[in-house]
């Protein structure tokens, strides 16, 4: 949230931008809260009322906030968003409603008019806005609300200033807990009015998990004391009293039922279920932009009637521009881009004959000025379908930050997680196996990095502990580092843990980054204790895997007390490719020109012998070098390797030996079909038109520390 | 110098609040707070002669704040606004009946926030005779 500067200090224009960047913040929030409430919706549950109202007071703040700044249209379009979430949130309708999907819509259109406001355009055409709101006013036919429960509410043996104190929505929330015949408790508990925040949300965290908190009361502590603050906070729950205060671990005295004569009244007098899960099948998410009309209605509430009169759907046209894909489509059409590539080489070859002989040689230089063009074309297709799957980590980026807000409330730790370089665009698919790995790693760092506030006061640390993650493109590369300034991985306890584990033998020279790189093992945990937010087991291990089948690298560096740097090195895209051909002895590989950092004739006065491992000296740095024929058993003479591509991975380095480069090819590559599924050192097959099937070499398992290999064995 | 407590989760709201009561004439220093928790820790530690609070808030939410407030003995005679959006006006009335002076629903007119302002700020004085 941005600084506030003091009266006088801010002018109109100020508060225009600063309108500007709130509603975006909103906007997002508004769009990730969404997309949560449609996940619960296709789980088929009902959506928690925490995140309906947080919908809610999100439209609701965007409303009174175009109104400040004097833009209507926004107004009044959030206005209409407000109006669908409070009937949401007040139960007047169900999350089937035909008005639920409009928020979709009228959250994509606030967005557009903020962008041109931005630009310091004109507000756009109001057709647009007064199209959409009518829409949404159309879909809210309210039924009338069921308001004959007062008297529920006033025989609650509670204080009528509490009842007062409550909004219409709380109060809603609590006729509805005691219309499903849940208790209604109140609890009572004092703090330190300098810390009263932690405590409170300790108390109130241990509420979420059994029951629903309704409103939270302060008052003046106990005789006047100003050095206290008092709350009140009203419950509903399954629990009784006694287990409440158990489960809560307070006095029983603080906990008291409320709700003895007004549950039973009112849950027998309980109206018929108004969200039935009568639904319509699992009428998946609601698509943007109705291209076609649903196969069924979308829900019944409110009689809104079948799908939109076809005007409506021409008005629609005119707002969005965006279409959502499937992303198989995507690989669909970069197959054929594949395929087209393929054919492309064959046509070479052929029109490589016919330039061999004289008396076509004319017909064959003429047919290689078409190839020309044609590769161009394909070129910039290619690039198009790869520029469609490529998405920000923005989405990634707003997951984390959530479960950031959930771990600070639960663990109790003061956490700021700073995010950077979420424009940074990545295939679609990558972004999506990422988020578990990303997940994962941010967790570790809050349960095990980052120290609790006193240990941080003690090492002189500041109390608040950072975590940052960075995503920046680096060639046909994007990092993503992810730092902490928690205590740091102690080498010792990993060393221990993996000799007791049998990884490394007692009498094993290991350096300090081989030592960390233990971390990644299956089933090393240097935690004895398990914990309920990392788990324990599934760790590094898990991370490392995900990543490096994305043809990625992990790499972890770590100072003890100072913090923990974990980077991620992944491609861009996996859809296509392009590659170093080369040949060993009979075969030809393909070797991703991402990794290649550079090709050299051997030389073999600078091969060195240390242990079994080769060794070029690159510029005065070891360079190990691997002999692929060797290892893949193939029959090659050892002789003819003339030369070394060095190939490079996050900070990793190795040369492998070649007998020829044959050029660059691009390669859709394919997973290889058929008994042998997986071959270490190759992750799939390709095929190039006059050279057959391709292996492609995985570069991941080529640049892997000869420790890992011992433990595989 | 009188004091005003502005409770508002929206930046742009509380910045474009201090914005207008800037225009207050003798002048006015304006504290801000962007929770409702915030708030409870500034109350009875520092003086205001008005409190401005939003209703929707997440944690503590602008009624309880006045219920909180009418509840202490030494905070009681603060006087209070309550500021919500247009549609909310029934919570700002529960807001009135638990003490609040005045309500106010978003968006306002700026010379009706330093109308109301200025009116409880000047019976604030002559009670206090400051």
């Amino acid at each position: 949230m941005s600084e506030i500067q003091g009266p006088g200090g801010s002018g109109p224009g100020d508060v225009q931008r600063e309108f500007v960047s709130e509603a975006e913040e909103i906007l997002e929030r508004l769009g990730s809260d969404l997309e949560d409430l449609a996940d619960q919706r296709a789980s088929g549950g009902e959506p928690s009322p925490d995140l309906v109202n947080r919908l809610f007071r999100s439209a609701h703040t965007l409303k009174g906030l175009a109104g400040s700044v004097g833009l209507d249209a926004m107004g009044e379009l959030a206005h209409r968003m407000e109006d669908v979430l409070d009937g949401l949130r007040l139960g007047r309708i169900t999350i089937d409603s035909p008005a639920v999907p409009l928020i979709h819509e009228a959250v994509s259109l606030f967005g557009t008019l903020l962008r041109e406001l931005s630009d310091a355009t004109e507000e756009a055409e109001p057709g647009a806005v007064s199209a959409l709101c009518a829409r949404i006013r159309e879909s809210l036919v309210a039924p009338a609300a069921a308001d004959g429960e007062t008297d529920a509410l006033l025989r609650l043996d509670l204080e009528r200033g509490m009842l007062n104190a409550l909004t219409e929505y709380e109060e809603h929330r609590l006729r509805e807990s005691l219309r499903r015949g849940r208790r209604i408790l109140r609890v009572e508990a004092s703090f330190d009015l300098t810390d009263f925040e932690q405590g409170l949300a300790t108390l109130t965290g241990g509420v979420s998990e059994v029951g629903e908190l309704l409103s939270t009361l302060p008052s003046a502590g106990s005789e006047g004391s100003e050095l206290e603050i008092r709350f009140v906070l009203l419950v509903a729950s399954e629990l009784d009293a006694p287990a409440l205060a158990a489960r809560l671990g307070i006095e029983p005295g603080q906990v008291r039922e409320v709700s003895g004569g007004a549950r039973v009244a009112s849950a027998s007098a309980a109206l018929p279920a108004p969200a039935a899960p009568t639904a319509p099948a699992r009428a998946a998410t609601p698509p943007p932009v109705a291209a076609t009309p649903p196969s069924e209605p979308l829900g019944d509430a409110g009689g809104g009637g079948r799908g939109a009169p076809p005007e409506d759907v021409e008005s629609l046209r005119s707002i969005s521009a965006t279409v959502r894909v499937d992303i198989r489509k995507l690989d669909e059409l970069m197959n054929l881009v594949g395929e087209l590539a393929i054919q492309r080489g064959q046509l070479a070859a052929i029109i490589a004959r016919l330039l061999a002989e004289a008396s076509t040689a004319r017909i064959g230089s003429e047919l290689q000025k078409v190839l020309k063009r044609l590769e161009r074309k394909l070129h910039d297709l290619q690039s198009g379908v790869l520029e469609v799957r490529m998405v920000p980590l923005q989405q990634v980026f707003e997951k984390l930050s959530r479960a950031s807000r959930r771990l600070q409330r639960d663990l109790g730790k003061r956490v700021r997680l700073e995010l950077r370089g979420a424009e940074t665009e990545l295939d679609k698919l990558i972004v999506e196996e990422l988020i578990d790995p990303l997940l994962h790693l941010v967790r570790n760092a809050f349960d095990h990095a980052i120290e609790s506030p006193e240990e941080r006061a003690a090492a002189g640390k500041p109390v608040e502990g950072t975590i940052r993650i960075e995503a920046s493109q680096r060639g046909n590369h994007v990092a993503i580092e992810i730092s902490d300034d928690g205590r740091g991985i102690d080498p010792a306890r990993v060393r221990a843990r993996a000799e007791s584990a049998g990884l490394v033998a007692a009498a094993d020279v290991l350096s300090q980054r081989e030592v960390l790189d233990l971390v990644f093992a299956p089933g090393l945990s240097t935690r004895t204790e398990v914990t309920e937010t990392s788990g324990r087991g599934v760790g590094m291990d898990v991370v490392r895997a995900n990543v490096t089948a994305l043809g990625g690298r992990v790499e972890l560096d770590s100072h003890l007390g100072r913090g923990t740097r974990v980077t991620l090195t992944l491609p861009i895209t996996l859809a296509i490719i392009q590659t170093l051909l080369v040949r060993i002895g009979d075969q030809r590989f393909a070797i991703p020109l991402s990794s290649v950092l550079e090709t050299l004739r051997l030389d073999g006065s600078h091969v060195q012998h240390s242990q079994d491992r080769e060794l070029l000296n690159l510029r005065g740095e070891p360079l190990p070098l691997k002999d692929l024929a060797q290892e893949l058993g193939l029959a090659a003479d050892r002789a003819k390797r003339a030369f070394v591509v060095v190939v490079g991975l996050g900070e990793a380095r190795v040369g492998v030996l070649v007998d020829k480069l044959e050029g660059q090819q691009d390669a859709v590559v394919k997973p290889i079909q058929g008994p042998v599924t997986h071959v270490r050192g190759v992750t799939g097959a390709t095929e190039f038109g006059d050279h057959g099937a391709v292996l492609v070499l995985d570069v991941t398992a080529l640049v892997e520390d000869p420790v890992r290999r011992r433990e595989a064995a | 110098m009188q004091r005003i407590l502005v409770v508002e989760d929206s930046a742009t709201m509380r910045s474009y609040l201090a914005t207008t009561l800037a225009d207050l004439d003798p002048p006015v220093e304006v504290r801000e707070a962007a929770s409702g928790f915030e708030a409870l820790r500034l109350l009875p530690r520092e003086s205001f002669d008005l409190v401005i609070t939003d209703v929707n808030m997440p944690d503590v939410n602008g009624l309880e704040l006045v219920s909180f407030l009418k509840g202490s003995e030494a905070l009681r005679t603060i006087p209070l606004i309550v500021v919500s959006s247009e549609g909310s006006e029934k919570d700002c009335e529960r807001g009135l009946s638990l003490g609040a002076d005045a309500y106010l629903t978003k968006p306002f007119d700026p010379e009706k926030l330093v109308g109301v302002v200025r009116d409880l700020l000047q019976r604030r004085r002559g009670e206090s005779g400051t």
